[in-house]
């Protein structure tokens, strides 16, 4: 910001209105209010929404896998495409899995993430492996891409001993200290603020860290979304808002969650510099997510990138999609639109992956599913005394007794309190 | 708001008394605020329209923590947010209006000893703030939120319940939030109505994870709110704002701290114990008083301190001493959080463990209460021995061993009515008992099976 020099007014730079400094003069025909930076207009008009044409949608290949403006093509190795693409199966793969599996009551809950592995892909290749990440519950493919081992994802869905959280959630809740990413909540959007604050921290600390924080179209109209956008704005924080539009939260339609030109259109409220990407073009959203994880760290501001994609899946395994959309809308997106198929079209058009590599890819990725999954049944649920550690960072005497109380009960009831499945 | 009070008598059948006294009312055991003239100088008799005045008790001045200066409770807190941001350079303090000093002044200075990045304001969202601070704790930092009045905590009751409370235990203790403590004003201050006056720590006392503390005065409050900074777990530190200048003590201006789930006995006494936390100690100090003036009454006063985890050792321990409770606290009593401490004290001691003092009912000469019987009988079922379970529950191995034989011979544990004296009270007999509870109302159990 420049400072004027006292008593003149000519050579004043007009900045936007948050960050005037200017003294006040009302011989100046420009309004001199301190809450925005505009001119006068003397005619009664409301802006109108855009709506009809609204933020264009970013892509680099179209729905055949054919890249568009080939300046646009992030010219990655074969390596790389190669790892998206078994990435985005073996995530389809586990996902196929774990959903048969809630159907015969051997895990209580799952959500699958079919249609959208484009934009967790995409979008983790263009982050930093320390960057951190606040993800909503539809995220597994970023955390697949960072390393994530089978037996960890099966192991959080079963809650066995493995677990990394000790068995205390719900399936999908997934969180690794190790890959940088903080472990899922219920709570919609409440990541949002959070993703602000520990980039506020990543900032101060002065090591090249990014965040990102994904959240659905449906968060996005919680207060705590506002919050976040809000503050990471004002306080200029390096942070990624990756939105996941894929058309529906539950049953709730776009029409119904919003009247505006989706998210992105939100973002220039804020002050936030926004694009709207193909989100099933892995490319489109990989360049977007490098292209603002480097000027976040650089200037210290946010982005906001809505990836507009299709939610081919229910809700989770207690949502029968059905009930509210056509199986042909459905088969649209599953069959003309998907991630998986463009990417193997542009690998295809390059002789990288061919009908063999996808065969044994098949085999390969479901025969290390199996194995997990199988592994993961026969594994000890986590000791009882877990249900009462961590609620503080030290157990408290009512803790303490409660715990005890709990075994006491458990010695004088045996019959009814099995302890076989539990890790001793 | 009005002072709520519990009332708690031990014996008498396990009844409990509880009294409701509103400001300004009075009850023969009276827990009234006074119309004293205020202690603040600043108030002429033109002023006084405020209905509720207190003396305020300043503590004695620390000699353990070094050098000391003249503070109130605004100071106190600036000085521990300035001890902190000197010696954590991760430290940030950040909320409404906290750049220019804040509404109550509590970090005057601190942006410019230390920076705009660590001292700033954030846009007006409460539910922001706390996210923020969660997640700004979580990535490492020091995070000090500052909500501006505790009345408005509420829209960030989601991210301190959900979010704050549960970070280390759901996700196996890999994330956590402890560096995260959040700091609002509280209580009455005589005119700040529905939403300037708000005791809300009853709502956040049902949400393990979190600490609560509220201090009395500007030495236990620096102390503290430097242990909740340090403390690894989330805390919510809530500042009696009517102290905020009104209390002036000598304060340690180096850091120190006071340990977290400790009350505080702040005088001894044998007949009644009361317990408080805030402005109402300074309230119930003259209570005692009075009571010792005009009834006679010897009070034991109780700085609860930590609301959450609460120090229930020292306040059964002291309720097993004197046999009668009385708790007074600003929030409305349904729900209160005297009822939590009602009711924890008035749990048989047994399930508490605690072979020392018995709450048990005042019965018959030698019989135990069907809750001891019951308790032997499950202790006998899990398979402890007659003497193990008599020197848990402080009774004879021969009494264990005549109970549990009574049950496996009749499955009951209930004693019958037995042919001879018969076991109704006659109206005399009534009135003899009455007048021995009267007159030597601490009667426990043991003093019954004394020959």
């Amino acid at each position: 910001m420049t400072q004027t020099k006292p008593n003149s007014h000519e050579g004043c730079i007009v900045l936007p209105g948050a960050l005037r400094q200017q003294p006040f003069d009302s011989s100046e025909e420009k309004p001199q209010f301190p809450g925005a930076s505009a001119e006068f207009i003397d005619h009664l008009e409301f802006i109108q929404p855009n709506v009809i044409s609204g933020i264009p949608v970013y892509r680099v290949m179209d729905r055949a896998g054919q890249i568009i403006n080939p300046s646009e093509d992030p010219q990655l190795s074969k390596e790389t495409v190669v790892n998206f693409y078994q990435k985005m199966t073996l995530l389809n793969t586990m996902d196929r899995i774990l959903y048969e599996s809630q159907r015969q009551g051997r895990i209580s809950f799952y959500m699958t993430n079919y249609g959208e592995e484009g934009t967790h892909i995409g979008s983790a290749a263009a982050l930093d492996s320390k960057d951190l990440v606040f993800g909503q519950y539809r995220e597994a493919g970023v955390l697949m891409y960072r390393g994530f081992p089978l037996d960890l994802f099966m192991a959080q869905c079963y809650a066995n001993a493995d677990d990394l959280g000790k068995g205390r959630q719900m399936p999908v809740h997934y969180g690794s200290k190790d890959l940088n990413f903080i472990t899922i909540s219920s709570p919609l959007a409440t990541q949002i603020p959070q993703a602000a604050g520990a980039a506020y921290a990543a900032k101060r600390e002065n090591t090249n860290r990014a965040v990102i924080c994904y959240f659905g179209e449906g968060a996005a109209s919680e207060g705590d979304a506002h919050a976040g956008f809000n503050f990471s704005a004002t306080l200029e924080c390096p942070l990624i808002f990756f939105c996941r539009n894929n058309g529906y939260a539950i049953s709730t339609p776009t029409n119904e969650q919003y009247r505006g030109d989706g998210i992105a259109a939100r973002g220039p409220g804020y002050g936030m510099l926004s694009i709207r990407v193909d989100g099933n073009d892995v490319f489109a959203v990989y360049n977007a997510t490098k292209e603002a994880r480097r000027r976040a760290v650089a200037e210290n501001q946010p982005f906001l990138i809505e990836a507009m994609t299709y939610r081919i899946g229910h809700h989770s395994t207690s949502d029968d999609s059905s009930a509210y959309r056509s199986v042909d809308e459905v088969n649209y997106w599953d069959k003309q639109d998907h991630p998986i198929s463009r990417l193997r079209h542009y690998m295809t058009a390059r002789s990288w992956w061919s009908e063999d590599n996808e065969r044994s890819w098949r085999k390969q990725s479901r025969k290390t599913v199996m194995e997990a999954f199988e592994k993961a049944e026969k594994r000890h649920k986590p000791h009882l005394d877990l249900m009462f550690t961590d609620v503080y960072d030290e157990m408290t005497p009512n803790l303490i007794r409660q715990r005890e109380s709990m075994w006491r009960h458990i010695q004088q009831y045996k019959d009814h309190y099995p302890l076989d499945a539990y890790a001793k | 708001m009005a002072a709520s009070a519990r009332l708690l008598f031990r014996g008498a059948g396990l009844k409990a008394y509880t009294a409701n006294v509103n400001s300004g009312a009075q009850s023969s055991f009276g827990t009234t605020l006074l119309r004293l003239s205020p202690n603040c100088s600043s108030q002429t008799k033109t002023q006084i329209k405020h209905a509720s005045h207190f003396t305020y008790h300043p503590d004695p001045v620390p000699t353990m923590y070094g050098p000391t200066t003249k503070m109130n409770l605004f100071q106190s807190v600036t000085s521990a947010l300035d001890n902190t941001l000197a010696s954590d350079p991760t430290a940030v303090i950040f909320g409404e209006d906290v750049a220019f000093g804040g509404v109550f002044r509590c970090t005057v200075g601190l942006r410019d000893k230390y920076g705009k990045d660590r001292v700033f304001n954030t846009p007006l969202c409460e539910q922001g703030i706390v996210g923020f601070g969660i997640g700004a704790a979580a990535a490492g930092a020091t995070a000090i939120a500052e909500i501006q009045f505790a009345d408005y905590i509420y829209p960030a009751f989601d991210q301190i319940v959900n979010e704050a409370a549960k970070y280390r235990y759901r996700s196996g203790n890999l994330f956590d939030c402890g560096n995260l403590t959040i700091r609002a004003p509280w209580g009455c201050v005589g005119h700040g109505s529905l939403y300037h006056s708000q005791s809300p720590e009853a709502f956040f006392a049902h949400c393990p994870g979190i600490k609560i503390v509220i201090p009395r005065g500007p030495v236990q409050c620096k102390g503290l709110l430097l242990s909740c900074i340090e403390d690894h777990n989330p805390c919510i530190f809530f500042e009696p704002k009517i102290l905020y200048r009104a209390a002036v003590e000598q304060v340690p201006t180096e850091a120190y701290t006071i340990p977290l789930s400790q009350a505080e006995v702040l005088q001894e006494g044998s007949d009644v114990t009361l317990v408080a936390w805030g402005t109402q100690i300074h309230v119930l100090r003259e209570v005692v008083s009075m009571a010792q003036e005009k009834l006679g009454v010897s009070c034991e006063l109780i700085d609860l301190q930590t609301i959450l985890p609460w120090d229930t050792e020292t306040v059964c321990k002291s309720v097993a001493k004197t046999g009668r409770l009385l708790i007074s606290h600003e929030a409305p009593v349904t729900g209160g959080f005297a009822a939590e401490i009602s009711s924890t004290v008035q749990t048989p001691v047994h399930t508490l463990n605690q072979t020392d003092s018995n709450l048990s009912t005042m019965a018959k000469t030698r019989e135990l209460c069907k809750d001891i019987r019951d308790k032997i009988v499950d202790q006998h079922k899990a398979g402890m021995g007659y003497r193990t379970i008599g020197q848990q529950l402080g009774e004879k191995a021969t009494t264990v061993g005549a109970i549990i034989r009574k049950w496996k011979k009749f499955k009951k544990t209930v004693n019958l009515p037995q042919s001879g004296a018969p076991c109704k009270f006659s109206p005399r007999g009534a009135s003899v008992i009455m007048r021995k509870v009267r007159d030597q109302p601490r009667t426990i159990h043991r003093t019954w099976s004394v020959t």
